[in-house]
C-alpha cells in the first residue's frame, strides 16, 4: 500500500498517547490497524503496520482534542448538507450499455463480471466479512 | 438433574425478512427495476458503485416503505438517515450497502396469529439490494449487478415465536399484507422476499442460550424444514452433554436437498460493519401529507376483509380465507357481489362459485391467475344470475365459465352458441324420462317397493340425454311421478 512518509515516523515518534511500542496502548493501536486493514482487505507487512499504527495513533490524538468540548447541547451534523428531503420520481433511465461497464472489468464471461471463486463447497468455512452468499442460486441481502 | 425429555425444550424463534419494493426504476438511481434481465444490462454508475457517482433517494421506495409500516402497525419515525454497512463481497460494487442503522424508518408493530399470540416487530429499514453470485458455473464467480440497488425493507421481528409452525403462519400472513398493501410481490421464487431465522432452545425458567442464525431458505417450506431441523439438532446436542457439539453463536446455511444446516462462516467477522451515516444522502422526512396519502392509498387489509364477508355477508370461513389470500381475487370477489346488487344471497354464491368452479377451472389452466383470464367479475355476476334464476343448470354454468375463463366472450349469446339454457320444458323432460324408463323396469320395481335411492340409475340416463341441461331436482320428481302413474 502507498504510504506518506511526510511524517516523522518510528518508534521515536510514535504519537505521545499511544505510548512506545510494546506498551498496552500501542500494541492495542497495532491490533486495531491490523484488524482494519483485514477488514479492507489489505496486506501490511510488520514495518507497514507499526508505520501505519503510529500515524494512527497521532491522528487519534488530534481528533480527542474534541471530546474535550461540551457539545451536549449541539446536534449531531450528519453530512454537510443541512437540507433533507432530496428524492427523485421513480422514472426509469436508460441504463449505460453493458460494454461500457464491462470494459472495464478485469475478466467478463458471458455478461457476467468473473471474479475469483469466492465460495466453497459444503462443510468448509469461509470468511466473507457478515454478507452471506455462499452457495449456487443463494440470496443475500 | 435428569436428563431432560425434549418436550421440556423451549424453542425461541426470530425472523429477519427482505422484501423488495414494487417500485418502477431502483432506489439510487434511475435503472429499472426489473427481474430476470440478461446480466448487467440494467446498471448504471450509480449502481455499479463508480467512484463519484452519486446516489438520490426514489420518492417511490420512501411511500412503499411507510405504506408498509402503516400495514404492520408501525410506529414512523419522523426523520430517518442512511448509513453505509461496510464489508467486500463481490456482489457488493461499491464495498458498502447502503441502509439504515441508527435510524430506521419504522419500529414496534406487529401481527397476530390465529392463536391470538402477537408477533412483536423490532424494526423495517430501507436498504439497497445487492448483486448476484453465481457459483456454480465454471471455474470463476460470476456476477450479475442487475439486482444491486433494488430497493428492500428489511422486516425483523422479536423472537416471540416458538415453533415452526408460528413462524411458518407469520411469513404467510405478512407476505399477505404487504401483497395486499401493493408494497411488494412477495415471490419468494424470484427472490423478491427472503428470510432469514435466528433459532435458539432453552429449558423453561432458564435464560435463553446461544442463537444461531440460519440462512439460504428460499421458500416457506424451507423456513418450516431449517426452523424444525435446527430446533432438533440443538436439542440433542444439549442433550448429548458433548462439549464438541454444543450450539456456538454462528451462522448455518440450509441445505435444501438434505434439509439440514451446516456451519457458513467462522463468527470472527461478524457485525463488524463498521457503520456510519452515509454523506451521499441526506435525512428523509415522512411529512403528515406524505403519511396521509399513503394511508389513504392503503386497501383494507386481508383479516379486516374476511371479517367483514363473515359476518356482512355470511360467507363461509374457509371461503372468505381462500378469496382473501391475494388481493386481485378479493377485488373480483367483491366486484361480482357489487354487481349481485350486494344481497347476502349474491355474496354466497358468488364465494361458492369463486371458490369452487373458477379457480379450479384457472389451475387446470396450468399458468396464470384469475387477474390474467379473460372473465369479468360482471360475466360472473350474470352467470350466476342465470343459475339462480333456473335458467342454466350447474353443468351448463360450468362449461360457460371454462369458455369465459379460457376464451372469453358474451355470456347471453355463448348462452345460446354452446346451446347450454337449462331445459324448462316438461313435454323434452318427460320424453327424456320415458327414455330412461324404457328397459329399466326393475330400476322402477325397486323405486315402488319403497328404495328411492334406486332412481339414481335413472338419473344418470336423463341427464344424459339433456347435456347437463335439465334440473335434476324437476327431473327427479317427474320420474317419481312417472314410475308411480305406471305402477300396479
Amino acid at each position: 500500500m502507498e504510504s506518506a512518509n511526510n511524517h516523522q515516523v518510528g518508534p521515536a515518534a510514535n504519537a505521545g498517547e499511544a505510548g512506545p511500542p510494546g506498551d498496552g496502548q500501542g500494541r492495542n493501536l497495532v491490533e486495531l490497524v491490523q484488524r482494519t486493514a483485514a477488514l479492507a482487505r489489505l496486506e501490511l507487512s510488520a514495518p507497514e503496520l507499526e508505520e501505519m499504527a503510529a500515524q494512527f495513533g497521532r491522528i487519534l490524538e488530534q481528533f480527542a482534542v474534541l471530546s474535550e468540548l461540551d457539545v451536549d447541547a449541539v446536534e449531531p451534523v450528519r453530512g454537510r448538507a443541512r437540507e433533507q428531503d432530496v428524492t427523485r420520481g421513480d422514472t426509469v433511465t436508460p441504463s449505460l450499455a453493458p460494454e461500457k461497464l464491462l470494459e472495464r472489468a478485469p475478466q467478463v464471461e458471458d455478461g457476467f463480471y468473473a471474479v475469483p471463486k469466492t465460495v466453497l463447497r459444503a462443510g468448509a468455512e469461509h470468511d466473507k466479512g457478515g454478507s452471506s452468499a455462499l452457495t449456487p442460486g443463494e440470496d443475500r441481502a | 438433574m435428569s436428563a431432560p425429555t425434549e418436550t421440556t425444550w423451549v424453542p425461541v424463534i426470530g425472523l429477519e425478512v427482505h422484501c423488495q419494493l414494487k417500485t418502477a426504476s431502483k432506489i439510487f438511481c434511475g435503472c429499472a427495476n426489473r427481474f430476470g434481465a440478461p446480466p448487467n444490462t440494467l446498471t448504471c454508475p450509480v449502481c455499479t458503485g463508480q467512484p463519484g457517482a452519486l446516489p438520490v433517494l426514489n420518492d417511490t421506495a420512501l411511500d412503499l416503505a411507510l405504506r408498509a409500516g402503516l400495514a404492520l402497525d408501525c410506529e414512523l419515525a419522523s426523520v430517518s438517515r442512511f448509513d453505509r454497512k461496510n464489508y467486500f463481497y463481490c456482489d457488493l460494487p461499491k464495498g458498502y450497502q447502503i441502509t439504515q442503522y441508527e435510524v430506521p424508518f419504522a419500529s414496534g408493530g406487529g401481527i397476530e396469529l390465529a392463536n391470538g399470540k402477537h408477533i412483536r416487530l423490532t424494526r423495517i429499514h430501507m436498504e439497497e439490494d445487492a448483486g448476484k453470485a453465481i457459483h456454480d458455473r465454471g471455474t470463476h464467480t460470476l456476477v450479475d449487478l442487475n439486482r444491486a440497488g433494488v430497493p428492500l425493507i428489511e422486516i425483523v421481528t422479536e423472537a416471540d415465536m416458538q415453533s415452526a409452525a408460528e413462524a411458518f403462519e407469520f411469513l404467510g400472513l405478512l407476505k399477505e399484507r404487504l401483497r395486499f398493501a401493493g408494497v411488494s410481490d412477495c415471490d419468494m421464487e424470484k427472490g423478491s422476499l427472503r428470510c432469514d431465522v435466528n433459532v435458539s432452545v432453552h429449558l423453561p425458567d432458564e435464560p435463553w442460550r446461544t442463537k444461531v442464525e440460519v440462512k439460504n431458505l428460499n421458500s416457506f417450506r424451507h423456513v418450516r424444514t431449517a426452523i424444525e431441523h435446527e430446533i432438533a439438532r440443538q436439542i440433542s446436542a444439549y442433550e448429548s452433554e458433548d462439549p464438541s457439539r454444543q450450539p456456538v453463536q454462528e451462522t448455518r446455511l440450509f441445505d435444501v436437498d438434505s434439509g439440514t444446516t451446516r456451519p457458513m462462516r467462522g463468527k470472527e467477522d461478524e457485525g463488524d460493519y463498521r457503520y456510519f451515516p452515509d454523506p451521499d444522502l441526506v435525512p428523509v422526512s415522512a411529512s403528515r401529507e406524505r403519511l396521509e396519502e399513503q394511508r389513504r392509498l392503503l386497501p383494507e387489509l386481508p383479516a379486516q376483509r374476511r371479517e367483514r364477508y363473515v359476518s356482512e355477508w355470511r360467507v363461509g370461513a374457509r371461503e372468505a380465507a381462500i378469496l382473501t389470500a391475494d388481493r386481485p381475487l378479493a377485488d373480483f370477489f367483491e366486484a361480482t357481489v357489487r354487481a349481485l346488487a350486494e344481497n347476502e344471497g349474491g355474496a354466497q354464491a358468488a364465494a361458492k362459485w369463486l371458490t369452487n368452479d373458477v379457480l379450479r377451472i384457472v389451475g387446470e389452466q396450468g399458468t396464470g391467475s384469475l387477474s390474467d383470464m379473460p372473465l369479468t367479475p360482471g360475466q360472473l355476476a350474470r352467470v350466476i344470475s342465470l343459475v339462480e334464476g333456473g335458467e342454466l343448470q350447474r353443468k351448463g354454468a360450468q362449461c360457460l365459465l371454462a369458455r369465459l375463463i379460457t376464451e372469453g366472450g358474451e355470456v347471453d349469446s355463448l348462452v345460446v352458441e354452446l346451446g347450454l339454457a337449462a331445459v324448462t320444458d316438461d313435454g323434452q323432460l318427460r320424453a327424456w324420462c320415458l327414455a330412461a324408463l324404457a328397459g329399466r323396469e326393475s330400476v322402477a320395481a325397486q323405486v315402488r317397493a319403497g328404495n328411492e335411492k334406486a332412481i339414481g340409475a335413472l338419473m344418470g340416463p336423463v341427464m344424459g340425454s339433456s347435456g347437463g341441461r335439465a334440473d335434476p331436482a324437476r327431473v327427479r320428481a317427474l320420474l317419481l311421478e312417472l314410475i308411480r302413474e305406471d305402477g300396479p
